[in-house]
Parts: C-alpha cells; sequence; structure tokens
C-alpha cells in the first residue's frame, strides 16, 4: 500500500518520531530520576544527574524485598508458561489434527475464553479457590494464569497446527509410527516457531499480571513483583530515587523478553486477529 | 482434512488436561455469579433464596450508575481519540521508511510490554506536585498555574486512568491496524490512484471498509480490556478510598462485595456488568457492519 506522496512521508515521519519519542520520555525521565537524590528530584527534575547515585540501586534490593518478589514472579510466570505450553499443544494437536466428533466444539470453547469480560470473573475466581483452599498458594494463581492464558495460545497453536500437511502423519504412519511417536518426533519438532510466540506472549502476560495476583495473594513471601513494587509505594513512599530504580529493575525482563523476541510478539498479536 | 482416526484413549489423553484446567478455572467462574446471585450470600454461607432482590439493589445503587458512566467514557475516549490514533499511526507508517517504521513501531508498542504497575506507577510520579515532571514541564511553557494534583480530585483522578490506558493501548492498537492494513493487496490501491483517487479517498473508500473485521476485533478487545479495567485505578490511587466518581466498575464491584462480604450482590453486580459488556460489543459490531472480507 503506497501513498504516493513526498509531502505526506515527510510530515508522518517527523510525526512519528516526536510521537515515538513521547512515548519513550517517561521511561527516560524514569532513568534519570533513578540515579538522582531526593533533593536533586525536587530542583532539578529534567537534567542530568549530578551525580549517578548507584545505590538507589543496592537499596532496590536491600530495602525493598526485590529479589524475593523477583523469583516469585519467576515462579508464576515460568511454571504457568511451561503448563500452558504442555497443555495447549497436546489439546490443539487433537483438534487440529485428529479426527474425531466434537474437534470442532471443542476448539471453539476454548476460543470462547477470548470474549469473556474480564472483571467478571474475579469474584468467582476468589470464591472458587477459597472453597478450594487454594487460595494465597503458589499451585492456586499459577493455575488460574494458566487458565486465562490456554484460549490465546490455543488460537496461535491450532493456526499452527492446521497449516503443516496432513501427510506427515501419513507418511509417519507408513513407516510404523504410533500416534505419540509421530507427536514427539515428527510434528513437535517442526512447530517450534509457534512454540516460541506462544511461550513469549504467556511470560510475559504473566509476569506482568497484576489484578489477580492482588485479589489471592495475601502474604508477603507469596507476592508477585508487580504487586511487591506496589507495597514499595506504600512502605517507602518518601525514597523517589530508590522508587525509579527499582521501577526500572522491574522493567528489565520484560525489556530484555521484549527487544530478544519482538518479532515473536508481533506474530501473537497477528495471529489472535486472523483467527476471527 | 484430517485423515487419522483416533480411538477415544488418545484423543482424550490429549485433550483432558487443558480441558480441565480451563473448564475449572477459567469458565468455573462464571458460574457462582449466575447461582448464587439469587440467594442471599453473605459471608460465603448460603442463604435463603432471595429471587431478584440483589438484582432491585443493583438497579437502585447510584453509585454503579456512576461507575459504569466512567467506564463508558474510557470506552468513548478510546473510541474518539485512541482508536483513530492508532489508525492514524499505522497508515503513516505505511508511508514512512524502514527505519522510521522500526523505530516507532518500538516505541509505541513498549508501553504495552510494561507492567501496569511500572506504567501507573511512573505516570503517578510524574504528576506528583512540586517534583513532578509534568509540573515542571508546565512551568517551563508557562502554563504551571493550571496544574493540580489530578489524580486526589475526585472528578480527575479517572480522566489520569484514562491516559494511561490509551498510552499503553495505541502502540498494541496499532499493530493490530497495521497487520490488517498490509494485508490488502497493493493493487487495490493502485487502481485507485490510477484513476486519480486522492490519498484521503483512497483510505475512507477502499483502506478503511476491507478492514471491517480488524476494526472489529480491535473493537473487542478494546471493549472487553476496557470495561474490566481496575488496575490502574487501584495503583494510580495507591488504595486512598476517594470516592466512587474516581472508581472503575470492577473496582467498585470488587469493593463492594468485599467490604460488606455480600457476595450475593456482588454476583448480582457482575452478572449485570457482563451483560451491558456483551451488549456494547454486540452495539458496536452491528455499527461497523457485516462483511467477510476475502481477497482473490
Amino acid at each position: 500500500m503506497r501513498f504516493n506522496s513526498k509531502t505526506f512521508k515527510w510530515i508522518s515521519s517527523a510525526f512519528l518520531i516526536v510521537l515515538g519519542t513521547g512515548f519513550l520520555f517517561p521511561l527516560l525521565w524514569l532513568f534519570l530520576t533513578s540515579f538522582k537524590g531526593n533533593s536533586e528530584i525536587y530542583s532539578d527534575p529534567l537534567g542530568l544527574p549530578d551525580v549517578w547515585l548507584f545505590e538507589n540501586y543496592v537499596n532496590a534490593f536491600t530495602k525493598f524485598d526485590f529479589m524475593k518478589y523477583f523469583f516469585n514472579s519467576v515462579v508464576y510466570a515460568g511454571c504457568g508458561t511451561l503448563l500452558v505450553l504442555i497443555c495447549v499443544t497436546l489439546f490443539t494437536y487433537a483438534t487440529a489434527r485428529m479426527d474425531f466428533k466434537g474437534a470442532d466444539k471443542l476448539q471453539k470453547f476454548l476460543q470462547f475464553g477470548l470474549v469473556i469480560p474480564g472483571g467478571s470473573t474475579l469474584l468467582g475466581i476468589y470464591t472458587i479457590l477459597l472453597k478450594m483452599g487454594l487460595k494465597n498458594t503458589y499451585p492456586g494463581l499459577i493455575l488460574v494464569y494458566v487458565a486465562h492464558g490456554i484460549p490465546i495460545a490455543a488460537v496461535i497453536m491450532y493456526g499452527f497446527f492446521r497449516s503443516l500437511p496432513f501427510s506427515m502423519e501419513e507418511a509417519a504412519a507408513l513407516d510404523g509410527a504410533g500416534t505419540f511417536t509421530t507427536f514427539f518426533k515428527v510434528i513437535l519438532p517442526m512447530v517450534t516457531p509457534a512454540l516460541t510466540t506462544v511461550a513469549v506472549t504467556t511470560a510475559l502476560t504473566m509476569w506482568n499480571e497484576y489484578t489477580l495476583a492482588s485479589i489471592l495473594l495475601d502474604s508477603n513471601k507469596l507476592k508477585s513483583l508487580p504487586i511487591g513494587i506496589q507495597s514499595f509505594m506504600t512502605s517507602r513512599g518518601g525514597d523517589w530515587g530508590g522508587m525509579a530504580a527499582a521501577l526500572l529493575l522491574a522493567c528489565i525482563p520484560t525489556l530484555v523478553l521484549y527487544l530478544c523476541f519482538s518479532e515473536q510478539l508481533e506474530n501473537a498479536l497477528v495471529a489472535n486477529s486472523g483467527m476471527k | 482434512m484430517p485423515i487419522m482416526k483416533k480411538n477415544r484413549r488418545t484423543v482424550l489423553l490429549f485433550t483432558l488436561p487443558c480441558l480441565l484446567i480451563f473448564a475449572v478455572f477459567g469458565i468455573g467462574p462464571l458460574l457462582p455469579p449466575i447461582f448464587y446471585s439469587f440467594f442471599d450470600y453473605k459471608s460465603f454461607k448460603l442463604g435463603d433464596f432471595t429471587g431478584f432482590a440483589n438484582y432491585f439493589k443493583v438497579f437502585q445503587d447510584k453509585a454503579f450508575g456512576v461507575v459504569l458512566l466512567n467506564n463508558l467514557k474510557l470506552l468513548f475516549w478510546q473510541f474518539l481519540i485512541g482508536a483513530p490514533l492508532s489508525f492514524a499511526c499505522a497508515i503513516m507508517i505505511t508511508a514512512s521508511g524502514p527505519k522510521v517504521r522500526r523505530f516507532f513501531k518500538t516505541a509505541s508498542f513498549l508501553p504495552y510490554v510494561l507492567s501496569v504497575t511500572v506504567v501507573c506507577t511512573a505516570w503517578s510520579m510524574m504528576l506528583q506536585p512540586q517534583w513532578g515532571v509534568v509540573q515542571s514541564l508546565m512551568e517551563a511553557i508557562g502554563i504551571g498555574h493550571l496544574y493540580r494534583p489530578w489524580i486526589s480530585i475526585p472528578d480527575t483522578s479517572f480522566n489520569v486512568a484514562i491516559i494511561t490506558v490509551i498510552w499503553q493501548a495505541i502502540g498494541y492498537n496499532m499493530l493490530l491496524y497495521y497487520a490488517g492494513i498490509k494485508a490488502i493487496p497493493d493493487n487495490y490501491l493502485e487502481s485507485a490512484r490510477i484513476d486519480g483517487a486522492s490519498m484521503w479517498q483512497q483510505v475512507f473508500h477502499i483502506t478503511l471498509p476491507l478492514l471491517k473485521e480488524t476494526l472489529k476485533f480491535v473493537s473487542i478487545l478494546m471493549i472487553t480490556g476496557t470495561m474490566a479495567m481496575i488496575a490502574n485505578v487501584k495503583i494510580l490511587t495507591n488504595g486512598a478510598r476517594i470516592g466512587e466518581k474516581a472508581y472503575s466498575t470492577v473496582l467498585y464491584i470488587y469493593d463492594k462485595a468485599f467490604s460488606s462480604m455480600d457476595f450475593g450482590y456482588g454476583y448480582a453486580l457482575t452478572v449485570v456488568y457482563a451483560i451491558i459488556c456483551f451488549c456494547i460489543v454486540l452495539i458496536v459490531n452491528k455499527m461497523i457492519g457485516k462483511e467477510r472480507t476475502e481477497y482473490v
């Protein structure tokens, strides 16, 4: 699609550059602030720090319980992503490539999860987990995260599985391979791009998740990073430099993931829209 | 067509884990609201059957109306400014060179990638009185007297939440639009251009109509996302209760249910909220219109 107007191209580029910088501005400001002491933050909010205070970052580890929250987030996002990968890959392999009645319906059932209004499950989740004794536990939150990650993962994997030629299974069967051998040795190696896409998207979402964690986690030792950071605000609101440092530290995993896997993340978006 | 017929046991083995987890923790939570809202259900003890009593209470709840309007306000601004801006950026990206494209894609998607906590905490810091960057910038260009501590004022607090939501959503929506635009074959617009169509005409008469499905999809995502907004308000106000005018619908429902432990009422609120969301999606879809797009 081309708009053959040089003027438009120049105006667009200029506009986009300005807007793009605007998007980055809060992060840049956080970065500068994280190296300043409180007095400098008050007096010179926009300038470069006079003294680059690395101790703000050190404080983030020692005075805030950063490592504990970080570790918890790793548990939630890590286990959650792994479970989603396993469950969804098995499931969509069946619905996409096995011939049985109701394959279609099962797949649609999972994809229905995408249109459920977000807030309508909050109270229900709380009640169910409470009654199952899973509130405020690692497995409880992980299972809820998995249930939320399943729909979008299913869409991505299903599309990918469908795109492989069915002759693969034919050939494998001719060679005498059973279902599981075919799955693990033939099909699975072919879907690694989709697996990466699902893994990155799911992990990112679970890492950043706030609402469910804030409802279901009470005890401090279970809190994930987003929740922990918020409690920094309340407990040490006065230390703004330290606060900025903690925020940036919390961003680093997501930023690394984003910069390394931006292509996969984009693919996840597009796959989602292609399916509807 | 899949040709391998599998026996039931194999199919079950493959599908059961996923199905179980999703059914119990994904769909399951929809059931308590539908059932218990018809009962007196306080502090998790099932009381008498009360019929529609909880629902009558919902319709008399003025505060619920206020928070619903808040969310609708958010939706309105998303559709008025957020979505068109994303769309305009998507068009501009197609006209720009690869370097600018790369830069803007990365920069605009970045807010989405950050955690809501980071985004809202950063914004609340920027908006702080005295040393916040926003106030400094305003003073530097001479409009410092217009500054207010917007977050703590009940009337304007929610507007800040709106800004944070849109800030995070623009890049995400833009990428979705861009994917849809890229999918349009070049010759459609080529022939229009040859026939003398101006750029505006190309966009409005060719691009937009062909994007109907993308538009619908983005709209559904926007609606379900913004109607469910709770984290932004919670983090921005940092737990301070400044009144319903600053609340989002879901935050209100959650708060109401837990403060009085009246989950029966909370469930009724949830059901009404879900129905409203669903209706909004239907209305917006109808407005965008029916069209299955297929490129030959």
